[in-house]
């Protein structure tokens, strides 16, 4: 019962970070197309930056919270998808996290990294937000998504086997240490 | 006095112990239930009101001892809550207990929800009209019976139960005869296939020498004959379509035995999905998989979309820095004495200039130390 009111609480406060992070974001890359809109991008960017870094050790308790308050995670195509998209939250999450912490608060002022910064924001908004749908489609039946006439079945998964997931996990773990060991090195960008 | 304030603090207690009563409008799930579910709030009359809704019953009056029964009810109702839940129940009797009929010698083999209960609750499509299916074991016992069709629901939010009673369908439960075909007392109907399984459903009757199968989705106006496969005695492969999704199969069964031939009540089989395979290990390494992957894509195209490096003529920053990384060697005092006394050997001496040395190589004049001072 314990981990079941921790897992709400502890979904609120992701779900509310992340969102805030996203939209911030969201709103920094719009101001580019502002004149005079230097400072409220300086405020955005900020706000973004802190509550990205603080969305991302919550990911962690909301999933170890979720699978304790179920019997039996995994164990349906509905809690699979949400171990999928909790991965994908992250993975978008953090690129905006160190693509931030790489360029520096001038990562606005360049338009393909600030275009990158926003796709890792609307990705992470987007699975963010299939995570809140499952959940409540899982606890409730229903979810305000269901208005929507194309938003997808979460009755199948992409299942793949066992090992098949353990040999994944290892080359996407290679792939990471590889881009960030073998790849261009980056400079941080001067944001005046 | 001290007997009223007890009195008192007794019914106070009593009071705050007793729970709020609160009402099911959005319905209270199938179920076995007696009338007004045993003597709820509904069948208070302040509580209740006769519903509008007309209930029929269009099913034959005869039944054979132990054997499957039909029964077709029809409902028409114009007022429904906003949530147009219907409750229908299937009775025997309208006491308030023992009305199930299977307190009265009857066996429900299948509902119209697939499952075995008399109470279902259903959604009221816009047209306002339900049908629905109940099929039953008729008694044991040679006699007559009765089956009743009750229902319930809300109106408006006026928080009453509108009820209604259908008039008792009468059967007439004969003996069997002899030799009559029909379904074995053991088998029951599947109720579910799993989305896609076309392995043919087997069927095992008594006293039948031939049987027809007929099938359709349901819903539909229109049924098709299925093909059936002899398996060994009295048992019977019935190929029927694959059904996927939500979909749901209703068949009806033919016994014959060149004396009789019985048609056997319809049959429904609903689908389930496949049972998943997912493990909580594979979950987790897919979710893991899935986040490093695009940091590795993410961080791979902040290098490769990152501005390109251009570098301002007066900027020598990597000159300096280059130098101030190359080793000073260490000074050698005598090699400068040395440095010393070649340039001082160079110098050379006019004596038209007293004071100075010319030096030839920097061609410029320079004090003589010898001459006294830097004048």
């Amino acid at each position: 019962m314990f981990s079941q009111t921790l897992h709400h609480l502890v979904v609120g406060l992701t779900t509310g970070i992340a969102t805030l992070a996203c939209l911030c974001a969201i709103a920094a890359w719009i101001s580019n197309y502002f004149v005079g809109a230097k400072d409220a991008r300086s405020h955005l960017d900020t706000a973004s930056y802190i509550a990205a870094i603080a969305a991302l050790p919550l990911l962690p308790i909301a999933v170890l919270s979720g699978t304790m308050a179920m019997s039996d995670p995994a164990s349906d195509a509905m809690s699979y998808n949400k171990f999928l998209f909790t991965g994908l939250t992250t993975g978008f999450l953090a690129s905006m996290v160190i693509g931030r912490w790489r360029f520096g608060p001038g990562v606005w002022n360049d338009s393909r990294l600030s275009l990158l910064q926003v796709i890792s924001a609307i990705g992470t908004l987007a699975s963010i937000t299939v995570l809140g749908s499952i959940g409540a489609k899982m606890t409730l039946g229903e979810s305000t998504m269901d208005i929507l006439p194309f938003w997808p079945e979460f009755d199948d998964s992409v299942v793949v086997n066992e090992w098949l997931s353990v040999m994944l996990l290892i080359f996407g773990l290679a792939a990471m240490v590889a881009a960030f060991r073998f790849g261009p090195k980056v400079e941080r960008i001067s944001a005046d | 006095m001290r007997g009223r304030i007890l009195a008192l603090a007794t019914i106070t207690l009593m009071l705050i112990a007793t729970q709020g009563s609160v009402a099911n409008p959005g319905g209270k799930g199938d179920g076995n239930r007696d009338f007004v579910c045993g003597g709820s709030c509904h069948g208070d009359p302040s509580l209740s009101a006769p519903s509008t809704a007309t209930i029929s019953i269009t099913s034959g009056n005869t039944a054979f001892t132990g054997t499957a029964y039909q029964l077709d009810t029809t409902i028409e109702i114009d007022l429904i809550s906003h949530s147009r839940i219907l409750g229908v129940f299937l009775l025997s009797s309208t006491n308030g207990n023992g009305d199930n009929p299977e307190d009265h010698g009857w066996n429900i083999i299948q509902d119209p929800s697939g499952t075995t209960v008399n109470y279902v609750e259903v959604i009221v499509p816009t047209n306002g009209v339900v049908s629905l299916t109940w099929v039953l074991t008729a008694p044991e016992q040679v006699g007559d019976g009765d089956l009743i069709v009750a229902i319930h629901h809300g109106a408006g939010y006026e928080g009453l139960a509108y009820l209604g009673v259908s008039e008792p369908h009468s059967i007439s439960i004969d003996p069997v005869p002899a030799n009559l075909p029909g379904f074995a007392l053991d088998w029951s109907a599947p109720n579910y296939r799993v989305t896609g399984d076309t392995s043919p459903v087997r069927v095992l009757t008594q006293n039948t020498t031939e049987i027809s199968v007929e099938w359709k989705l349901e819903g539909e106006s229109i049924s098709h004959p299925a093909t059936v496969e002899a398996g060994m005695e009295d048992e019977w492969l019935v190929h029927l379509p694959a059904t996927m999704g939500d979909g749901r199969i209703v068949y009806r069964v033919t016994t014959s035995n060149g004396e009789f031939d019985v048609v056997q009540p319809w049959l429904t089989m609903g689908t389930i999905p496949p049972e998943f395979d997912g493990s909580l290990m594979g979950a987790r390494a897919q979710g893991f998989a899935g986040a490093f992957m695009i940091i590795a894509l993410m961080v791979s195209l902040q290098g490769l979309l990152q501005p390109a490096r251009r570098k301002h003529e007066l900027d020598q920053t990597e000159e300096v820095e280059a130098a101030e990384e190359t080793p000073v060697e260490p000074v050698v005092e005598e090699s400068t004495l040395d440095e010393d006394t070649a340039y001082r050997a160079r110098l050379l001496k006019y004596d038209e200039h007293p004071g100075l040395l010319w030096d030839p190589v920097d061609e410029e004049w320079v004090d003589d130390p010898d001459y006294g001072g830097d004048e």
